[in-house]
């Protein structure tokens, strides 16, 4: 039999000889295509199946696992945050019998972006007001200036307003003071004893017992007083800076200095107590000028920033209950 | 349709049909079948040695997700962290210090009950990550427990406290609208009676007979009775080593042994005893010792402030309790 294959042509009435046509060729290699990719999906299972590689085992075990734990330590974390949850009632219950105010609410979440926004906002104001005032102080020193020359004088600084500026308690009494030791500020505070609003003629800092008490400026140690009754101030000490301004340190548990004693800024004087009436050992400090109670707050501008101090002033406006 | 294939026979000298079939077909189908395999090895091969297991890469799809989950149970831990550090700084530093008490070192702090149930980490040493996060987890319920003790013990104590400052002696027996005259004398003043100098130990509250006398802190009832110089005389035991006393009174309102409010009416001004005009005498003792009464109450206290305060008193009820 020869090996060619013919086909019977009806028109011409011949056998012709076959030819590979094109689409024998297209249609064989499809197929073959076809054949090789089921192979390959079969041989690709096949390995899939059969074999396993350590990346595998790892991978597997390890997704097994966050599976099994996750809901385990969900669940106990939960539990948790249900527990905290509860504990912030008792803290909020804990503030209000303590302080007889709400606590204050919690920041809200931190943004650190837009907290330098607001930064930088507060700088450029706070700029354009400096700039506003140098311009006017300028002006007001040339004013002067001429005034003064027209009438044939020298300008010269108030030398006692300098020295009422040098003696003015402008520090904090307690040393290292954290905001958060500010308990109570100056005006109509709730009375801790019989809860009526009362007049608070200073400013109270919570700190714990031992804790320095440091004089607020230079002066002389005018009072030192120890007192066993548990009402009005206790163990305190005063101290009068000149030009009228007295200071009073007040429940202190242990006195440092004697009555006559000169006394520089920052030098302590004592510690914080609880003594005579005092619900809590804290520092009732007071500022006394020309014989009236001042608001403390508004004279401790040294050594602290200007965001510092708003906080404090915040804090001491705050209608709470004092802690004598 | 498919055509018919001829193949000439010389044997015949014809041409007969001729079909694909025996050998011939067994041939063809193993080369298509062998050369697919061949392909579609070759394929295989490239495939596993370019993009791995595809087993692989649907578990490390997986494992990115889970890990991803994972993540956010990791904030939630470092948030609760976070939270109960606050409540910790609170705790210890604003609580304790307001209550007089030192905060808790460390060591109570981190020694807590363990675990409630013993968990089998054996298989989780393989898998650092969950392990070291069930280790922070079960630290903080250790914490967390040690926090809920402590907040405990912090409500007992506020509790006492303000038992005790609702005790304390401080505001005035009488409303400053029905004082007549306050005498301010502690000590040694003449007796305006037995014309001696003797020792005044208390304070003298000039009021119309029948002003209603308020006790000036919480307390219990000790004494009512009648003496030659008290004459009708209330005692009340505050606690805390406090005292008051409420003299020449010209009647009661309370009875031995009842518990008082401040601001609450226990009787009512006279002129019994000793005494030579309708005045209420007062007394403040600590430990036993009479102390200047002065001392007790707010002076600066306006009337509408201590009417207030003696409404809170006469409702009779104990909020602390």
């Amino acid at each position: 039999m020869s090996k060619f294959s013919y086909y019977y042509n009806p028109e011409t009435c011949h056998y012709e000889r076959a030819k590979l046509s094109p689409g024998d060729i297209i249609v064989y290699t499809i197929g073959l295509m076809l054949m090789s990719v089921a192979c390959f999906a079969g041989l690709i299972f096949l390995y899939n199946f059969l074999l396993e590689t350590d990346t595998e085992k790892k991978l597997r075990a390890e997704n097994r696992a966050i599976l099994q734990y996750k809901p385990i330590l969900e669940t106990k974390l939960a539990l948790i945050e249900n527990t905290l949850a509860e504990l912030d009632e008792q803290d909020k219950v804990l503030y209000t019998q303590l302080f007889n105010t709400t606590p204050p609410s919690a920041p809200a979440a931190k943004n650190s972006f837009s907290q330098e926004m607001v930064l930088l906002a507060d700088a450029v104001e706070f700029r354009s007001l400096l700039d506003k005032l140098d311009t006017k102080t300028t002006q007001l020193v040339d004013r002067a200036r001429y005034v003064n020359g027209v009438f044939g004088e020298d300008i010269h600084i108030d030398q006692e307003a300098l020295d009422v500026l040098m003696v003015m308690p402008a520090i904090q009494p307690l040393q290292d003071v954290v905001l958060d030791h500010f308990a109570s500020g100056f005006g109509n505070r709730i009375n801790p004893f019989h809860k009526g609003t009362y007049h608070h003629d200073g400013v109270d800092y919570a700190a714990p017992r031992g804790t320095v008490v440091v004089a607020t400026g230079n002066g002389t140690v005018t009072a030192v007083k120890r007192s066993e009754l548990q009402a009005v101030y206790g163990n305190y000490v005063e101290i009068s800076h000149g030009h009228g301004f007295i200071t009073r340190y007040a429940h202190l548990e242990e006195i440092t200095i004697k009555a006559g004693q000169k006394i520089s800024k920052g030098m302590p004087v004592g510690t914080v107590g609880s003594s005579g009436g005092s619900v809590a050992p804290h520092l009732h400090y007071e500022i006394i000028r020309d014989g009236d109670h001042v608001d403390p707050v508004l004279y401790m501008v040294e050594n602290l920033t200007s965001q510092a101090y708003s906080a404090l002033k915040a804090k001491s406006k705050k209608q709470n209950q004092s802690l004598d | 349709m498919a055509r018919i294939r001829y193949r000439y026979n010389p044997a015949t000298c014809k041409y007969e049909p001729w079909y694909l079939k025996g050998k011939a077909l067994r041939r063809k189908v193993m080369t298509f079948l062998g050369l697919s395999l061949v392909l579609g090895l070759i394929g295989c091969y490239a495939f596993v040695r370019h993009v791995g297991s595809l087993d692989e890469m649907m578990l490390s799809q997986r494992n990115v997700a889970l890990k991803t989950e994972w993540q956010i149970l990791e904030e939630r831990i470092l948030n609760t962290r976070e939270h109960l550090d606050e409540l910790i700084a609170k705790d210890d530093h604003n609580y304790r210090v307001i209550l007089d008490s030192s905060p808790l070192s460390p060591e109570i702090r981190e020694a807590g009950i363990g675990g409630s149930e013993k968990f089998d980490k054996a298989p989780l040493t393989v898998f650092p990550l969950i392990m070291q996060r069930y280790s922070e987890i079960e630290d903080l319920s250790r914490k967390v427990g040690v926090a809920v003790q402590s907040f405990d013990e912090l409500g007992k104590m506020v509790k006492q406290r303000m038992t005790m400052w609702a005790s304390r002696p401080a505001i005035q027996p009488i409303s400053n609208k029905q004082l007549d005259r306050l005498h301010m004398t502690f000590g040694a003043r003449f007796h305006p009676i037995f014309h001696v100098y003797m020792d005044h130990k208390g304070l003298d509250f000039t009021a119309a007979d029948g002003t209603p006398v308020y006790a000036t802190g919480d307390g219990k009832i000790s004494m009512v009775y009648t003496s030659d110089s008290y004459g009708k005389v209330i005692f009340i035991d505050h606690g805390y080593d406090y005292e008051t006393r409420y003299a020449h009174l010209s009647g009661f309102a309370v009875k031995s042994g009842e518990h008082v409010k401040r601001g609450q009416v226990i009787g009512f001004v006279g002129n019994t005893g000793n005494s030579v005009s309708s005045h209420l005498h007062y007394e403040v003792l600590f430990k036993g010792h009479q102390i200047n009464p002065i001392n007790f109450f707010q002076r600066d206290l306006n009337n509408k402030e201590y009417e207030r305060l003696i409404e809170i008193g006469s409702q009779q009820q104990y909020p602390l309790d």
